[in-house]
């Protein structure tokens, strides 16, 4: 069955790329189609944003910028034009402010970076320690009373904890600024009400993964042999709970960026997520275009990366890959 | 939760696994969605006060009992707004999910019966949904279609089509390997007839269970989207609306903010419960 192992492993990590690209295309495709495709027209509503409700264009203003923008090609035309220009790193013009688009995003980016990453430093470790203690003893009453608590953080609205938060830490303690603020202070709410939504849903899988290793038989012998339990729970049931959680972490990039878009709204924050719901109520679809296939470029980096370190963790999973592709 | 029969004390770890797979009639959660349904069918009944009639001598009061949930920036009555708010965003979730659900059918019902080629066609373009977060998806269909609640449900639905038409198909595999399956073939019945008749209705246990959680990633999504100001336009109350309008006094008010969260998250609570009562375990993570 593992006569080939290097041969095989080659071949899935290049299907693993192969299917990386193909996902890439077809997101393209179909968020061009989505944008482009339906009914509306970005250049009227353009000119009457630009004239601030004046009235809009005359039809030959309107003419002369269709024909800039490039709106009046067949659509199939402008489809592969816009995807040759992707290709070469050409992202395009903003309708709005026709300006760049990748001008627009690199001004915005490394706002929604730190959000994200301080997102994640919080989320990851938090959601690690919280399963960890819920499901430390099963059937205690720790654990019926802490396994609510992802459901609850689930059930409640993102943007809504975002404003709590702010109530209760900026309005009411005083501790940090309520919207806008600079450096590490400013970051710390819109990084926590980011992180506590995505870490409910890591926290809950992490706690069913834990409570499903206890059930297993080698958890009744390691107790049996008279090891304590906190060292069977950490060395054993933890470590071999722990991998659906390094997939979910790439699930958890996901989340966080599409969090984004509500966050930076509710805290005033310049980035992404705001430059994306302010594109997508001006109908500007090339700076809508660009992130979508951004946010699913980094989406679907994450997962391939987490798929072809996954065989790396677990060796299980390496023999049966190998068996099943070789 | 009670036994009906008294288990024996050595049988603890049977009795677990038990109450971890099958809940009793979650009653709470039932009561709850009632009172929701009569919001959405007759406003009138549970909130007399005029959502619109506007009192600037009372404007932005604290909760009381003439005003349970206080009042806004022009003396509205809050609780009324929530209660008449409802219909907007509990109906725009609803179509949301039969917008879902008929696409995921549509998709999955052939996908699991038919296999081979059209199988595989039909999950790689719900594939291709599964490679962007569900509220990026939204976002594009709304900077597609434009704003409005009809948009919006579009908007919504279209994020969960990957997930009903997934199931619909492992439950149509599931089903069609059975003896009744090949018996409807050997008496010679057409196969939309076998599908419909006879596989659909066993596979609606766990269709119906993951329903009703994705209502309740609607319910928050909806009024998400609403916030971000994509749906219901003001006056028109709608949860998201409420609570992004109350942003502006909620230094000062909290209860414009607060209250109808709270009463978003008990429907979405009551959605949950309702779900896992119907054998529902997954949730999604984004």
């Amino acid at each position: 069955m593992n006569t080939r192992p290097p041969r095989s492993a080659a071949a899935h990590v290049l299907r693993r790329c192969a299917h990386f690209a193909v996902v890439l295309f077809a997101v393209y495709t179909v968020s061009f189609f989505l944008l482009y495709a339906l009914p509306g027209d970005p250049v009227a509503l353009m000119l009457e944003r630009r004239s601030a409700g004046a009235g809009g264009g005359t039809p030959e203003q309107l003419a002369a910028l269709r024909a800039r923008y490039g709106l009046d090609d067949p659509l199939p035309q402008r489809y592969l034009s816009t995807l040759g220009a992707l290709l070469t790193g050409d992202l395009g013009t903003s309708f709005q402010s026709g300006r760049p688009v990748p001008e627009l995003l690199a001004a915005v980016a490394p706002g929604t970076l730190a959000l994200a990453g301080a997102a994640l430093v919080l989320a990851v470790p938090f959601s690690l320690a919280l399963a960890l203690l819920t499901s430390h003893r099963p059937g205690s009453p720790a654990h019926r009373i802490l396994v609510n608590v992802p459901a609850l953080l689930a059930a409640v609205p993102a943007f809504w904890l975002a404003l709590l938060l702010v109530q209760v830490f900026s309005f009411g303690l005083g501790w940090f600024p309520s919207a806008g603020g600079e450096g590490l202070p400013g970051l710390v709410l819109p990084a926590v009400s980011l992180a506590l939504p995505v870490s409910a849903a890591l926290t809950a899988v992490l706690v069913r993964g834990l409570d499903d290793v206890q059930r297993a038989g080698f958890v009744a012998l390691l107790r049996a042999r008279g090891l304590p339990w906190r060292r069977v729970y950490l060395a054993h049931v933890a470590r071999n709970a722990l991998l659906p959680f390094v997939t979910l972490t790439g699930l958890t990039v996901g989340g966080v960026l599409a969090g984004t878009v509500i966050t930076e709204t509710v805290f005033a924050r310049a980035g992404l997520g705001r430059l994306l719901a302010s594109s997508v109520e001006t109908q500007d679809a090339p700076v809508v275009l660009a992130i979508a296939v951004l946010a699913a470029l980094v989406f679907a980096a994450v997962n391939l990366l987490t798929d072809l370190l996954l065989p790396l963790l677990d060796p299980r999973l390496r023999h049966r890959t190998d068996g099943a592709r070789a | 939760m009670t036994a009906t029969l008294p288990a024996p004390a050595h049988d603890r770890p049977a009795r677990r696994a038990r109450r971890g797979t099958r809940t009793g009639v979650p009653w709470l959660a039932l009561a709850v969605l009632l009172a929701f349904a009569l919001a959405v069918a007759w406003p009138g009944a549970l909130a007399p006060q005029d959502p619109f009639a506007e009192n600037i001598a009372q404007r932005l009061s604290p909760p009381s009992t003439a005003h349970l949930f206080g009042t806004d920036e022009l003396g509205r009555d809050l609780f009324s707004r929530v209660v008449h708010g409802a219909r907007a965003s509990l109906l725009t979730a609803l179509g949301a999910l039969g917008f879902a659900i008929g696409l995921g059918l549509l998709i999955g019902l052939p996908a699991g019966y038919l296999g081979g080629a059209t199988d595989r066609v039909l999950m790689a373009a719900v594939d291709v949904l599964l490679a962007l977060p569900s509220l990026l998806i939204s976002l594009i269909v709304v900077s597609g279609l434009g704003t409005g609640r009809a948009n919006l449900a579009l908007a919504v639905g279209l994020a969960s089509v990957p997930a009903l038409a997934r199931v619909t198909r492992a439950e149509v595999l599931r089903i069609s390997t059975q003896p009744f399956v090949e018996a409807a073939h050997g008496y010679g019945l057409s196969r939309p007839r076998i599908l419909l008749r006879h596989v659909l209705p066993h596979s609606r246990g766990p269709i119906l269970a993951l329903a009703a959680l994705e209502l309740a990633t609607m319910v928050l999504s909806v009024s998400a989207l609403s916030f971000l100001g994509y749906g219901a336009q003001p006056p028109d109350p709608e949860w998201g609306t409420l609570i992004a309008a109350g942003r502006s006094y909620f230094a000062t008010s909290w209860w414009l903010t607060a209250l109808p969260g709270a009463v978003l998250a008990v429907v979405v609570l009551a959605l949950h419960r309702a779900g896992r009562a119907l054998g529902a375990t997954e949730v999604r993570p984004v």
